[in-house]
C-alpha cells in the first residue's frame, strides 16, 4: 500500500498507509485531486497539531477494517452508551484532548470518530446533570442574569409555535 | 493557507446554513473564570481551532474548551441527550447553549414532520434487555399490558391498567422517565382505581384524571359478566395521591371511550357502554369541567353525530375542536370516517369530514392507537398489504368474548379422550371461563400430543398455524352463536355495571336477572343453530379435530410470535361475530380453508418423521417475509381541517407501505403519544394470542424518530 505523508500543523510528518489514511474523506478527496504525485507529496494538515494527529491515526489504524455503518439495523436499540470499550479507553483522554479530536474529527471529516467522540461528550452531560453541574464539569460561565434565567426555565421550546 | 480558508469557509458555509436562531453571540464578555475558558464565538469565526490565536490569559499550550467547537458541532453532540430533562438542562447552561438548544428544537420538530410525510423515520427500541444492558443495578421494569391508558406529562409518560398476559387488568400506575429512560413506579396513596383496561386518562395540569374502563370477570363465582367501570379518579402528580370521584349526574360505565382536554373541560365521546342494563356502543358526549369535577352534557345542533363507536381516536385541535377518527360500531363496522366537534358556541355541533386518499389511509383505527404531531395525525397499525383479518376482534375488544366465552357448542368434542372436564353445556353466561379454558386446553394439548417428527421449521410453523387455525375454527363456532345469542338481545352477555361498591356485591342479581333469560340456546346443539350452514361448519369441525388428534404434532411453545405472513392468508378466519347473512360467506371460506388444511396435513404426512423436536424459536422464513408482519405508519395531513370551509382530511401517500426501518411486531391495543421530536408507542399484545390462556403482550417502548444526521 502507497504510503501517505501527512505533516501537521508543528511541522512534523507522519506516514501512514492509504487505506487507514482514506478513513478520512478530507484526505481521500485531497489524495484524489493529487492523483499521481500522491507517492512523494507531503499533505499539510494546518489545523492539527502533533499530539492530535498522532492520536486520530491511531484511532484510524484500528478501525480501518470496520464494516461500513450498518444502516439496516432492526431493531436497533435507543442507547447512547454503546461506545466499545477500546473506543472507551482511547477517549479516556482529558477535556482539552477530547475536543481537539472532535475538532480534528470535523476537519478531516472521519465519521466514526465524530461519532464517538460526541457520543462520548454527551455522555457526559447527560444523566440529569443540573445546569450549574453542566457548567462546572466543562468550565463555562453563565452568562444569563437571574431574571433572563427564570425567563428560560419557564419556556417550553418543544410546545411553542404550534 | 488555503487548507484553513477552507475550513472556516466550511464551517462558517455550514454556520449560516443554521438559518434563524442562530445566535451570533459577538457580545458575550469573557468573565473571570476558569482559565481554560472561552473563547468567544464568532459566525466565521476564525478560532475555531484552538492552535492558533490563544485565548486572552490564557497559557501557550491551549487547553481546549467546550465552547470551542462550533455551533454545529455542540448541536450534533447535542442530538445525543435525550431530548427532554438534559436538553432543558443544557439550554439554561448558556446563552449559546440557549440558542444552540432552540435551534436544535426547532430542527427536530422540521424533521419529524418531513420524516413523516416523507416516510422516513426509523424505530429504535427500549425492551427489557436494553435497559438491563444500560446499567449495572436490576432495574425495575413494568410488565407487559395492553389497552393500557398513557400520556405524557412534561417529562415522563404515565402509563395506567391495561390487560395483562393472563386474562387479569392491572391498576397500577407507572413513570417512565425520559430523561434517564428509565420505569419508575410511584408510591401512590388514596383511593386505588380498580383494575381495569381502556379507561381515558389525559394530563390536566399537574393532575392525570382516569375515568372508566372494563376488566375481566373474577373467576369466582364462575361464568359472570365482565364489568365496565363509570369511576372518575383523580391522581396529583405532585402528592401521589389518588382520589375518587363520585359526582351526579354521571356518564354510564364505558370502556373504550375518548378523552381530551380543552382548557378546563374533559370532553368524553363514544365507548361501550351499559344503559339499562343493555350494552350498546354509544355516540353520546359528555363533558367533565375538571376544576369542579362535575359532568354534563351539550347540547346539539341538529341530529348529525358520528355512529356509535368505541374505540375510537380523538384529537384535540384547539380549545374549542376536536377530531373523532375511525372506531368500531360493533361486528363487521370498523370506520374510517373522520368527525370535527365544534364547540365554540354555546350548543355545540358535529361536522362530517371527507377523507382522501382512503387507500393510503389506516384500517382498524379502533384497536390501533394514534396520535397528534402538529399538523398530521399518526396511526401505527398493520401493514396495509396484510390481510384484514380482524374480524374476531369485534366482540372481544372487551375481551372476554375472545375466548372466555361460553362453552364450546359442539359437546360431542373428544375432550374425555384426554381427560379433560366436561363442560356444561348449559351454563352460557358469559365470561365462562370453564369455557375458554377447556376450549383452549383442548387446542394446545392436541397441539402438543406426541413427539414429532424433527420437523423442519417450516412444518412446524404449518404445525402451528393449522392448531391456531382450528382454535379459529372452534371459535368461529362459538361465535357465531354468541351472536345469534346477542341478536336476540339476551342477558347472557350482559355486563354489568361497575360500581365500584357493586363489585363485590354477591352475584346474584345480576345472575337472576340473567339466569331466567338464558334461553334455550346455550343447551341446543349446533346442528340447531340458526343459521344455516352452521351444521355443516360444526361437523367439520368436530372430522377436523378427530383428525387432528391422530397426528404427530410438535409440541408447541406456550407463546410463540407470528412473525410471519400466513400463507394461508387466514384472513376471514379469525372470529368473527357474524350476522346471519355472513354466515354463508363464513362456510364458504371455512370450506376452502379445510381443503387447504387439508393439503399441509397431507404434505406433512409426506415429511419424514423422526426423533424428538425441541420447541424452537419460530423464526425460518426469509427476512422478507419477516417484515410484513410489523407495524406501518400512516400519516394524515389534518391542517387544512379549522381554516378551510371544506374540511378534509388527506391520507399521505404512503412509501413501502409505510413500514419502516426497525419496525415493531404488530400488535394491537398499544398506546402511542407523542415525546419531543420523536413518538413512543408502548405495550400491546398479539392478537392471535388474545385466545391463548396466556397473551402475548410487550412491555418494549418503541420510539419512532429521524435518524440522525450526517454532519
Amino acid at each position: 500500500m502507497p504510503i501517505i505523508r501527512l505533516e501537521s500543523s508543528d511541522k512534523e510528518i507522519f506516514d501512514t498507509d492509504q487505506e487507514t489514511a482514506k478513513c478520512s474523506e478530507t484526505i481521500k478527496t485531497a489524495l484524489e485531486d493529487l492523483g499521481d504525485e500522491s507517492d512523494n507529496s507531503v499533505l499539510p494538515l494546518p489545523n492539527v497539531n502533533s499530539l492530535i494527529l498522532k492520536k486520530v491515526l491511531h484511532w484510524a489504524t484500528y478501525h480501518k477494517d470496520d464494516a461500513e455503518l450498518a444502516e439496516e439495523d432492526e431493531n436497533k436499540e435507543k442507547r447512547t452508551d454503546d461506545i466499545s470499550s477500546w473506543d472507551a479507553d482511547f477517549l479516556k483522554v482529558d477535556q482539552g484532548t477530547l475536543f481537539e479530536l472532535i475538532l480534528a474529527a470535523n476537519y478531516l471529516n472521519i465519521q466514526g470518530l465524530l461519532d464517538v467522540t460526541c457520543k462520548t461528550v454527551a455522555n457526559m452531560i447527560k444523566g440529569g446533570k443540573s445546569p450549574q453541574e453542566i457548567r462546572d464539569t466543562f468550565g463555562i460561565t453563565n452568562d444569563f442574569s437571574p431574571s433572563e434565567e427564570e425567563q428560560v426555565r419557564k419556556e417550553n421550546e418543544w410546545c411553542e409555535d404550534k | 493557507m488555503d487548507n484553513r480558508h477552507k475550513e472556516s469557509r466550511k464551517i462558517a458555509s455550514r454556520a449560516a446554513s443554521e438559518g434563524e436562531g442562530h445566535s451570533t453571540k459577538k457580545d458575550i464578555k469573557d468573565r473571570t473564570g476558569p482559565t481554560m475558558d472561552t473563547c468567544n464565538h464568532k459566525v466565521d469565526s476564525e478560532n475555531h481551532n484552538c492552535d492558533m490565536s490563544s485565548p486572552p490569559s490564557s497559557s501557550p499550550l491551549c487547553y481546549a474548551s467546550l465552547n470551542v467547537l462550533p455551533d454545529e458541532i455542540l448541536e450534533f453532540i447535542f442530538t445525543y441527550l435525550p431530548p427532554y430533562g438534559d436538553l432543558e438542562h443544557c439550554s439554561i447552561v448558556c446563552k449559546r447553549w440557549h440558542g444552540i438548544v432552540k435551534n436544535l428544537v426547532r430542527r427536530s420538530k422540521f424533521n419529524l414532520e418531513k420524516g413523516l410525510t416523507d416516510f422516513r423515520l426509523r424505530w429504535e427500541v427500549f425492551s427489557p434487555q436494553t435497559a438491563a444492558a444500560a446499567s449495572t443495578s436490576p432495574v425495575a421494569f413494568i410488565a407487559g399490558r395492553f389497552a393500557h391508558s398513557a400520556v405524557r406529562q412534561r417529562n415522563s409518560m404515565y402509563v395506567f391498567g391495561g390487560g395483562s398476559t393472563s386474562d387479569t387488568t392491572f391498576n397500577d400506575l407507572w413513570r417512565f422517565d425520559l430523561t434517564h429512560m428509565r420505569w419508575a413506579r410511584p408510591v401512590a396513596t388514596g383511593t386505588y382505581p380498580s383494575p381495569k383496561g381502556s379507561a381515558s386518562m389525559v394530563a390536566w395540569k399537574d393532575q392525570l384524571v382516569l375515568f372508566g374502563g372494563w376488566r375481566y370477570p373474577s373467576l369466582h363465582p364462575p361464568y359472570q359478566p365482565w364489568c365496565l367501570f363509570d369511576e372518575l379518579h383523580y391522581y396529583d402528580l405532585g402528592k401521589n395521591r389518588w382520589l375518587l370521584r363520585n359526582t351526579m349526574p354521571c356518564p354510564p360505565p364505558m370502556a373504550g371511550h375518548s378523552a381530551t382536554v380543552h382548557g378546563d373541560r374533559m370532553v368524553v365521546f363514544g365507548g361501550y357502554q351499559i344503559t339499562d342494563d343493555v350494552n350498546i356502543n354509544s355516540n353520546d358526549t359528555w363533558v367533565l369541567d375538571l376544576p369542579e369535577q362535575r359532568w354534563w352534557q351539550p347540547l346539539f345542533v341538529g341530529n348529525t353525530r358520528p355512529s356509535a363507536r368505541y374505540g375510537q381516536i380523538q384529537i384535540e385541535l384547539g380549545k374549542n375542536h376536536l377530531l373523532v377518527v375511525g372506531g368500531c360500531g360493533g361486528a363487521n363496522r370498523v370506520y374510517t370516517d373522520a368527525w370535527l366537534l365544534d364547540m365554540t358556541r354555546d350548543v355545540w355541533s358535529w361536522k362530517t369530514l371527507t377523507v382522501r386518499n382512503k387507500r393510503f389511509g389506516a384500517v382498524h383505527m379502533w384497536c390501533n392507537p394514534g396520535c397528534k404531531v402538529n399538523n398530521y395525525l399518526v396511526v401505527v397499525g398493520p401493514s396495509p398489504n396484510m390481510p384484514q383479518d380482524f374480524q374476531m376482534m369485534k366482540q372481544s375488544r372487551v375481551p372476554v368474548v375472545g375466548g372466555r366465552g361460553p362453552p364450546p357448542p359442539n359437546p360431542h368434542q373428544n375432550m374425555p379422550q384426554r381427560g379433560q372436564r366436561i363442560l356444561m353445556p348449559e351454563r352460557r353466561l358469559a365470561g365462562g371461563l370453564g369455557g375458554g379454558l377447556g376450549q383452549n386446553r383442548v387446542n394446545r394439548i392436541g397441539a402438543g400430543g406426541g413427539a414429532g417428527g424433527a420437523l423442519a421449521p417450516q412444518e412446524q410453523y404449518l404445525a402451528n398455524r393449522r392448531a391456531i387455525l382450528n382454535q379459529h375454527m372452534q371459535q368461529a363456532q362459538q361465535f357465531m352463536h354468541n351472536n345469534n345469542v346477542n341478536n336476540n338481545n339476551n342477558n347472557s352477555y350482559q355486563p354489568r355495571s361497575g360500581r365500584l361498591s357493586d363489585l363485590h356485591a354477591p352475584p346474584a342479581p345480576a345472575a337472576a336477572a340473567a339466569a331466567p333469560s338464558p334461553p334455550s340456546p346455550p343447551v341446543r346443539p349446533p346442528s340447531l343453530a340458526a343459521a344455516d350452514g352452521d351444521v355443516d361448519a360444526a361437523q367439520r369441525l368436530q372430522r377436523n379435530l378427530a383428525l387432528r388428534c391422530r397426528d404427530n404434532e410438535p409440541r408447541l411453545p406456550k407463546r410463540f410470535d407470528e412473525m410471519y405472513e400466513d400463507p394461508f392468508r387466514m384472513a376471514a378466519f379469525n372470529v368473527p361475530t357474524r350476522s346471519r347473512s355472513a354466515s354463508r360467506d363464513h362456510n364458504e371460506r371455512i370450506r376452502r380453508m379445510e381443503e387447504k388444511m387439508n393439503a399441509i396435513r397431507n404434505s406433512r404426512r409426506s415429511a419424514p418423521a423422526a426423533a424428538q423436536v425441541e420447541p424452537q424459536p419460530l423464526r425460518a422464513p426469509s427476512p422478507k417475509r419477516l417484515r410484513c408482519n410489523v407495524q406501518s405508519l400512516f400519516v394524515c395531513d389534518i391542517s387544512g381541517i379549522l381554516s378551510s370551509s371544506e374540511p378534509a382530511l388527506d391520507w399521505v401517500e404512503y412509501k413501502n407501505f409505510g413500514v419502516l426501518r426497525g419496525a415493531p411486531d404488530r400488535l394491537i391495543l398499544s398506546s402511542l403519544i407523542a415525546g419531543n421530536g420523536e413518538l413512543i408507542l408502548f405495550g400491546g399484545v398479539h392478537k392471535e394470542t388474545l385466545t391463548d390462556i396466556t397473551h402475548h403482550v410487550s412491555n418494549s417502548i418503541h420510539f419512532l424518530s429521524f435518524p440522525r444526521d450526517i454532519i
